[in-house]
């Protein structure tokens, strides 16, 4: 590699488990991350299985209001906070430094205080399952007053601090993502030159830094308000409801980007790989990006559109004009495979499923942004169908892509392609089957977050067919994990550029040495693992 | 450098255009101070980038034309195998945190094992 990196420590690295605990190299500590958030997946999926079992038919009681309530509460926590955002970060952890060209992380101790933080904060918000009033239970936005004054007992003081403990953990590695890429690139490149993943996550980065300083704040709010006697949030004692929602939302929209950006970033390097063309318009994907960070700065009350108290036509502008810069990104990526000559490889796939699914989840929030339709489908099904396309169908879709691409990257390993495919269909059959509906419901004016609903005409029979999808979903997940099971059973060698990749991590072993590479090839565009394979495409530009 | 530099600065004067037009059309001080925290943390951190690219040699990454062979035998940085202490820190802040909730004698040793924790890694990342 160019130049000398220098051991702080001078021991032996140690082995076994010992060594995956003291770690701070970025491979193990990237694979801790996604190994943890994956498993925080699997038990909030079990969550939602539960929730949609109770939801089957009207009137069942699988579980109460409480247990209901708690469900919710924590399946929407873990989903958004333990695996979405923070398998991003996991992904960026692995992969960014070797996109980059670096030996590591700018700060590897804090690198690895990030993770045990993580999974610290995820531990202590499943705890207060065991308390004896039970788990927060105040939805994963928790507000105020409901989560000051209306939900008392120590599983909601748990669930604070554990987000808490998140937000420190994710404000961390913001920072040594964006370190790492402004100071460890290598000669020759150029912030024009970094593969979109990684610009994707340095505006990542960026919207971490400036959205979660505000959630830490009113968490910490909350916190006062519970045990040492503020009233921030009781407008009984001067406080305010209204300013809980304003510091929530003003994290909550950007953690939506915090939540996407990367899996653009993801899709933004498969794309072309499978394509077999160079990215269609890769100045205009980076604006795009900084747009759409730029504006979601500034849409979060179009969350408060129904308390009466916020600038209605102000945030639904701005909402609406996020639209515009995701389009070119829609633009850019269908440019990419126009005329390519596509390879329907499986992370392929579930980039197209990404790209189905966001659409609709996309449209759907072009008409939530409207204030008339937001009335009209506020806190009913209508939401959850909306979120879940953008969150489930698009960012854990292109999680999927993501774990097909790079694991050969990571193991030295494929994963079956015949497994792949039959759990890309699973997926997305059981996915459109189980969240479809919920359009149609919240429609008809089925609220959220209810532990039943009145036997009206359809619904059950629409309930019943979301509750077969998630079933379905479930199926496809247990084909994946059956896949990396085999698949490191048995193993096929990968090779070290299976895919024939077009950026650095494909230039370097598979899985990649202690500090990432022997020698980095010259830099001179944003494919440089392809310029080294084909040096008579390089010369030519 | 200069490019992140610039990137930053103009997403700082986007902020400060948006938070001006959002307190002329609402007149609502939490969301303009939000917007307006926002423009100038970026201003900042904008500013500091540019000084930092004025002041120090440029990252290998900015020149275009530059090959690895030409840095070669330049310190890359200092990265450490492992280190105990990241864990260890944060089980003192899970235990300090948890004194919150269930009483001080829980955020003591909290505090305790934070302290010693920092003090670690503070000695662990001094030069040899």
């Amino acid at each position: 590699m160019t130049g000398v990196a220098v051991s702080a420590a001078p021991a032996p690295p140690r082995a076994g488990l010992l060594a995956w605990v003291t770690t701070t190299n970025h491979k193990r500590i990237g694979t801790l991350y996604m190994v943890t958030t994956f498993g925080f997946f699997l038990i909030a999926g079990v969550l939602s299985l539960v929730m949609r079992a109770q939801l089957t038919q009207p009137g069942l009681h699988l579980v109460g209001r409480q247990t209901f309530s708690e469900l919710f509460t924590l399946h929407g926590t873990a989903m958004i906070l333990l695996f979405v955002a923070p398998f991003g970060l996991g992904l960026a952890n692995y992969v960014l430094p070797l996109q980059v060209g670096a030996p590591d992380m700018a700060f590897p101790r804090l690198n690895a205080l990030s993770y045990w933080l993580l999974l610290g904060g995820g531990l202590v918000i499943f705890s207060g399952l065991a308390s004896s009033t039970g788990a927060a239970a105040a939805g994963w936005t928790a507000y105020a007053p409901l989560s000051t004054i209306g939900t008392p007992g120590p599983g909601m003081d748990l669930w604070a601090i554990g987000v808490l403990m998140i937000s420190a953990s994710s404000i961390m590695t913001a920072i040594n993502l964006l370190v790492t890429t402004l100071v460890f690139r290598p000669p020759g490149m150029t912030m024009w030159r970094l593969p979109v993943f990684a610009w994707d996550m340095v505006v990542t980065s960026l919207l971490i830094l400036m959205a979660f300083p505000p959630l830490a704040a009113v968490l910490a709010l909350v916190v006062v308000d519970r045990h040492l006697g503020g009233h921030a949030f009781d407008p009984a004692h001067g406080g305010s409801a209204v300013l809980y929602q304003h510091l929530f939302w003003f994290f909550g929209h950007p953690e939506v980007y915090v939540m996407i950006l990367p899996y653009f970033g993801v899709v933004t390097e498969i794309i072309p790989v499978f394509s077999r063309k160079p990215v269609f318009g890769y100045v205009g994907l980076v604006l795009a990006t900084l747009a759409i960070a730029g504006l979601s700065m500034g849409v979060w009350a179009h969350h408060m559109f129904t308390t009466g108290a916020v600038v209605n036509p102000f945030f639904s502008a701005m909402s609406l004009l996020i639209a515009v810069p995701t389009g070119i990104k829609f633009f850019n990526w269908i440019g990419t495979m126009w005329r390519g000559a596509i390879w329907v490889a499986t992370p392929m796939l579930f980039c197209i499923g990404f790209m189905l699914n966001f659409l609709l989840g996309g449209i759907t929030g072009v008409m939530v942004a409207s204030p008339p339709i937001d009335y009209h489908v506020e806190d009913t099904y209508f939401i959850v169908a909306h979120l879940h396309y953008v969150l489930m169908g698009g960012s854990v879709f292109a999680i999927f892509a993501a774990v097909y691409f790079w694991f050969p990257k990571v193991t030295g390993f494929m994963l079956r392609e015949g497994w792949g495919k039959l759990h890309f269909g699973l997926m997305f059959a059981g996915f459109n089957l189980t969240f479809f509906p919920m359009h149609i419901l919240g429609l008809w004016g089925m609220p959220r977050r209810v532990v039943t609903y009145p036997p009206l005409p359809g619904w059950a029979a629409l309930n019943l067919l979301s509750t077969a999808g998630s079933a379905l979903l479930a199926l496809s997940v247990a084909v994946f994990l059956w896949n990396v099971w085999v698949s490191l059973r048995r193993p096929i060698p990968a090779g070290d550029d299976p895919w024939g990749g077009f950026s650095l991590e494909w230039a370097t072993t598979s899985p990649p040495p202690e500090h990432n590479f022997f020698t980095i090839p010259p830099v001179r565009s944003e494919r440089p693992a392809f310029d080294l394979r084909h040096p008579e495409a390089a010369r030519a530009r | 450098m200069k490019t992140a530099a610039r990137v930053l600065l103009s997403a700082a004067a986007f902020s400060a255009v948006v938070a001006a037009v959002y307190w002329f059309v609402s007149y609502d001080p939490a969301g303009t101070t939000l917007l307006g925290a926002m423009a100038l943390g970026l201003l900042f951190a904008s500013a500091s980038l540019g000084v930092a690219a004025g002041r120090e040699a440029p990252v290998p990454g900015d020149d275009p034309d530059l090959r690895p062979e030409d840095i070669a035998g330049m310190p890359v940085g200092t990265f450490p195998h492992s280190s105990g202490w990241p864990i260890v820190l944060a089980g003192g802040l899970v235990i300090g945190g948890a004194g919150i909730i269930y009483g001080p004698w829980l955020t003591l040793p909290g505090l305790v094992i934070v302290v010693a924790s920092l003090v670690g890694l503070m000695q662990e990342s001094r030069p040899a």
